[in-house]
Formats: C-alpha cells, sequence, structure tokens
C-alpha cells in the first residue's frame, strides 16, 4: 500500500508477534474499549484487510492525528470497499470505527470486536467525545454519485464541533486495488495549511476544544456529499 | 459547613465519611443507616433508624437540618439486602431524606450515588451512553435507582438545592459488598458465550473521592463516573486465573443457580451486565476536578482478585487453620 500527500507516519509500535498477543489473551491482559474494539483482533482484522486490498491514499494529511472525527466514505454496504477503508484509514496509527452493526448476538460483538459501533447518534457523540475516527456511509445510489447522508449521524459532530472528513473510495482491477481519496474537512477553505486548524499531525482536534466547522447540521450535509462528489470527479 | 450522609453504614459510607471527616468546612457530620459504620468514626454522629421507618427517618434527617446531604442510602440487590428489602430501603428512605432535609430548611446541596444501570441495555440502545441519554432501565436496580433519582430532582428543585448526581460503574473492590464482585472471585466466571460484551467497574476508593469532590465543590448535574478502559467477563476471570465458563440462554438459569449455591446470588442487573454489557462515555468526569477515577477498570479487578481470601484461624493454636 502506498500513501501519497501529508500522510503522518504510523505511530511507532513496539514489534507484537503472534505468541505475545496469546500470552495476553490467556492472562486477559489484551485491551478492550467500551465500544467492544478489541486492539488484538482489530490489528490482525487490519493486517487482513491490508493482504486483501491494495489501497492507493491521497490526502491523509487531512485527516487529524488527534481528537475525534468523522469521516464519511461514498460506499460502506460493499464488504470489500470496507476493507480498503479498514485497511486505508487504518494507516492514520487509529483504528477506524465504522457505523451500522446491529445489536445482534453473536455478529454485533464480533464486529465490535473489529471496530464496527451501532449508528446511533448517541453512541457518535460519545466515541466523537472520546477522540475516535467514525466512519458513516452514504446510501448507496446508482448512477456514479453520491447518496444522502442520515443527518442524525451528522448532527453529533457538528454539535462537537468535530471536522467532518468526506472520502471517495475508487475501486479497479478486480476489486484488489483502491484508489482512497480524504478530501478537505468540510466548512474550511483549501488554503488553509495543515495542521493550522486541527486536521494536521499534532494539531489540536475541535473535538477537545479546538475550531468548530461553523456549519448547521443540514449544510454540513450538503457540504459532505458535494464534497465527495468532487473526489469522485476529480 | 453540616453535612449528612445516609448510607453511612455500607462500605461506601463509612469512607465518605472518613474523608469528610478530614475536611476543616465540614464542621459537623451526621450518618444515618440501618447499620452502624463499618469502622470507627472521630467526630460523625451516628443515627440508627431503618429507612423503611419513614416517619422516625424523616424525623432524625429534619433534626439535623443538614446544608449537604450526600445521600448514599441506595441499598443494590444482593448486596447488603435481598433483592426486596434492598429496593424498599431505597424508595422509603429516599423519599424521607429529602422530606427531613427539605422541610428543615436550609439545605443548598444534594449529592446523590447513582449507578450507570438507569441507562438500560436495551436493543439498539447506545453501549457507551453519556450523561445525555435518556435514562431507559431495564433491571429492577436500574428503576430503584431512576426513582431515586427522580425524587431528589424534584425535591431538591423545589428547595432550590443543587444536586450531583453521580451515576458509578458498579463499585467493587477489596471488602465492599458487591453481588458482582463476588460472582467474580469464584473459582469459575460464567460469561455469554455468544456476546461477551464489555463492562466498566469504579474502586470503591476512587467512588468515595469523586463523592467527596461532588459534596464540597460545584459539581452539578449528572456525571458518569467509570474507571478507564473495559474488560469482558472471560478476560476478567483469566485476569483472576479463574476458569471462564462459556454460558447460553437457559445455561444462565443453572449458572445462577450454581454461582448462588456457591454464595454469590446473581441479580437481574449482573445478569444483564455479563450478557449485554455495561459501559458509560466518561468525557464530563474526566473535566472535574477530583472526579474522574485513578484506577482504570483492569486495575479495579486486579486489586479485587489481589485481595486475599479469608483463613480460618485455628482457636487451639491460634495459626492458620
Amino acid at each position: 500500500m502506498s500513501v501519497a500527500g501529508t500522510a503522518p507516519d504510523a505511530p511507532a509500535r513496539a514489534p507484537d508477534g503472534l505468541v505475545d498477543r496469546l500470552r495476553r489473551r490467556w492472562h486477559g491482559t489484551h485491551r478492550v474499549d467500551p465500544w467492544g474494539l478489541d486492539g488484538d483482533v482489530a490489528a490482525l482484522a487490519a493486517g487482513l484487510a491490508r493482504l486483501r486490498a491494495a489501497v492507493r491514499v491521497d490526502g491523509a494529511g487531512h485527516l487529524p492525528a488527534t481528537g475525534g472525527a468523522l469521516v464519511v466514505a461514498n460506499r460502506g454496504f460493499d464488504p470489500a470497499w470496507v476493507l480498503a477503508l479498514y485497511a486505508g484509514l487504518h494507516r492514520s496509527g487509529r483504528f477506524p470505527r465504522f457505523v451500522g452493526v446491529p445489536d445482534v448476538e453473536p455478529l454485533g460483538p464480533v464486529l465490535r470486536r473489529a471496530g464496527a459501533v451501532a449508528g446511533h447518534p448517541d453512541e457518535v457523540a460519545s466515541l466523537l467525545a472520546a477522540g475516535e475516527v467514525v466512519v458513516a456511509p452514504l446510501r448507496p445510489r446508482w448512477g456514479g454519485r453520491a447518496g444522502g447522508l442520515a443527518p442524525d449521524l451528522v448532527a453529533p459532530a457538528v454539535r462537537a464541533g468535530a471536522p467532518i472528513v468526506p472520502v471517495a473510495v475508487r475501486g479497479s482491477e478486480g476489486g484488489i486495488r483502491f484508489d482512497l481519496r480524504v478530501g478537505v474537512p468540510v466548512g474550511r477553505s483549501r488554503a488553509r495549511p495543515v495542521g493550522a486548524a486541527g486536521v494536521g499531525p499534532g494539531a489540536r482536534s475541535p473535538a477537545r476544544g479546538g475550531r468548530p466547522t461553523g456549519l448547521g447540521v443540514g449544510e454540513a450535509v450538503d457540504a459532505t456529499r458535494r464534497g465527495i462528489e468532487d473526489l469522485l470527479g476529480g | 459547613m453540616r453535612v449528612l450522609v445516609t448510607g453511612v453504614g455500607g462500605e461506601l459510607g463509612t469512607r465518605v465519611a472518613r474523608l469528610l471527616e478530614d475536611h476543616a468546612g465540614v464542621t459537623e457530620l451526621a450518618g444515618i443507616d440501618v447499620d452502624p459504620p463499618r469502622r470507627r468514626l472521630r467526630r460523625t454522629d451516628f443515627l440508627r433508624v431503618d429507612p423503611v421507618d419513614r416517619a422516625a427517618f424523616t424525623a432524625a434527617v429534619a433534626a439535623v437540618a443538614p446544608a449537604v446531604v450526600v445521600h448514599l442510602g441506595v441499598y443494590e440487590p444482593s448486596a447488603r439486602a435481598e433483592p426486596g428489602l434492598a429496593a424498599a430501603r431505597t424508595a422509603v428512605g429516599t423519599a424521607a431524606t429529602m422530606a427531613g432535609a427539605t422541610g428543615a430548611g436550609g439545605l443548598r446541596r444534594v449529592v446523590l450515588r447513582s449507578g450507570v444501570e438507569v441507562y438500560g441495555r436495551g436493543r439498539g440502545e447506545p453501549v457507551a451512553p453519556h450523561e445525555g441519554v435518556p435514562p431507559r432501565p431495564t433491571s429492577r436496580f436500574g428503576r430503584s435507582l431512576r426513582r431515586a433519582e427522580l425524587v431528589v430532582d424534584d425535591a431538591a428543585s423545589r428547595a432550590g438545592a443543587t444536586v450531583a448526581t453521580l451515576r458509578f460503574a458498579p463499585i467493587v473492590g477489596p471488602h465492599f459488598p458487591s453481588p458482582l464482585g463476588r460472582l467474580l472471585r469464584l473459582p469459575a466466571v460464567p460469561f455469554a458465550a455468544l456476546a461477551d460484551p464489555p463492562f466498566a467497574v469504579v474502586h470503591q476508593e476512587d467512588a468515595a473521592r469523586a463523592i467527596v469532590a461532588a459534596a464540597l465543590g460545584d459539581v452539578a448535574g449528572v456525571v458518569n463516573v467509570a474507571g478507564a478502559g473495559a474488560v469482558t467477563a472471560s478476560q476478567a476471570a483469566r485476569l483472576g486465573s479463574r476458569v471462564p465458563v462459556p454460558v447460553l440462554g437457559p445455561g444462565w438459569r443453572v449458572a445462577g443457580a450454581v454461582a448462588e449455591l456457591a454464595g454469590a446470588p446473581v441479580p437481574d442487573h449482573v445478569r444483564e451486565l455479563l450478557t449485554r454489557g455495561r459501559c458509560v462515555a466518561t468525557a464530563r468526569a474526566a473535566s472535574l476536578a477530583g472526579v474522574a477515577p485513578e484506577r482504570s477498570t483492569p486495575d479495579v479487578l486486579r486489586a479485587l482478585y489481589d485481595w486475599a481470601p479469608v483463613t480460618p484461624i485455628d482457636v487451639a493454636t491460634g495459626s492458620a487453620a
């Protein structure tokens, strides 16, 4: 996988072998977060996603290095595209939290281990407040254009002042190679230098008290859809 | 400042009273409960009254005429009392406390020990609710806590007093009577085979510190208090070198019966925790001085498991049997 643009390097991690992970599980010292994410399972899933999908990322620097953010992608229900998003966004050093997991055992808890969460506005609000990157899909739509976006998923980000980042995924070569284009967070100027408004490496996130988008929910939804359409058309 | 601590006979109540005794701003301190304090209190006036005796409890609280009420008289089922008695003590004791405190005049602040059980774990609800999520309790303890919150809010608003409602994750730790703590210390710990969802807990000392900070500070409104991170039941069993036992559907009846025989009854809110999980968002607590717990959830469980088991003493020889 290659990363273009101003992508931050993935944080340095101590090499973690299979034996270490098995030992952690045996002793119960592996990490689980309140939304069900299991660090070892998520790392394994991200590794498998990288094996399955070769992803080229453009504009990764638009993703905040810390703090909460809502990423809106053009497709979310196609497993191959989910893998591409998972592999691409994982390069930021953070686990993307895909909304839409059903609250049914055993499917829900299994998907939560890898980072999925419910598409509940209050769950999105809690995740953003905890500084997580939440990924919400547009509704599928035929004809190469972006579909609709549920305002109740955008509202928590607007209220929290978290960046809303449009992302477009385009596939090729039999669903193996993908282009992942990360757009400028909605409500911000392209001319603003990366890092000055909480969107670059080490910048302060609006979800942690930085600069909000200044948009209403409806405006944010429209701007996000336009942003994704621009990325798809560019 | 005259402070009244209800539920002072519990582990948490006694610890809170001791912390308040150390504070110079607390000029007069009284405690009330059906059980005596679990440790010696130096300058706390203890009133032994059963919360279900509403008239006597109201009169005792009114006689104290507190400026600050720390209401810890919220009884968890199967902790210090069986579920029916725990619910009755909570309901009547809360109403009597507020009637006595507001009737005496001078009430300025109420700190209520509530729990994250008030959010419930209905299908489709957020797994880690923040303070703004409407409570929809789905367990007996959750409904009991919610009723207490409503009674306290109503009475305090009529009296013009501030209310700080601390919704605690299950409080566990050494010496703390808790059905979850007892269950996790059994040699074998049941977990939901198809889910094994995460839950968070809080240490008794962190809970006591948070209550004192709320009583003496300017905390108002609802605050979720839970140790950072989360664990699953099978993970907790591993942390304590216990045997995790997968349980499915009707198997919970068997697991509950076996656990009760072993001295660890499983009330519905604990079973809900094991099958549906119980976490909360704690961003607000993190922003309040003294309220955020110091110990993470895994650390709290390690402390629970490090608590040495009771060793019988051979009276004849004076040595451990």
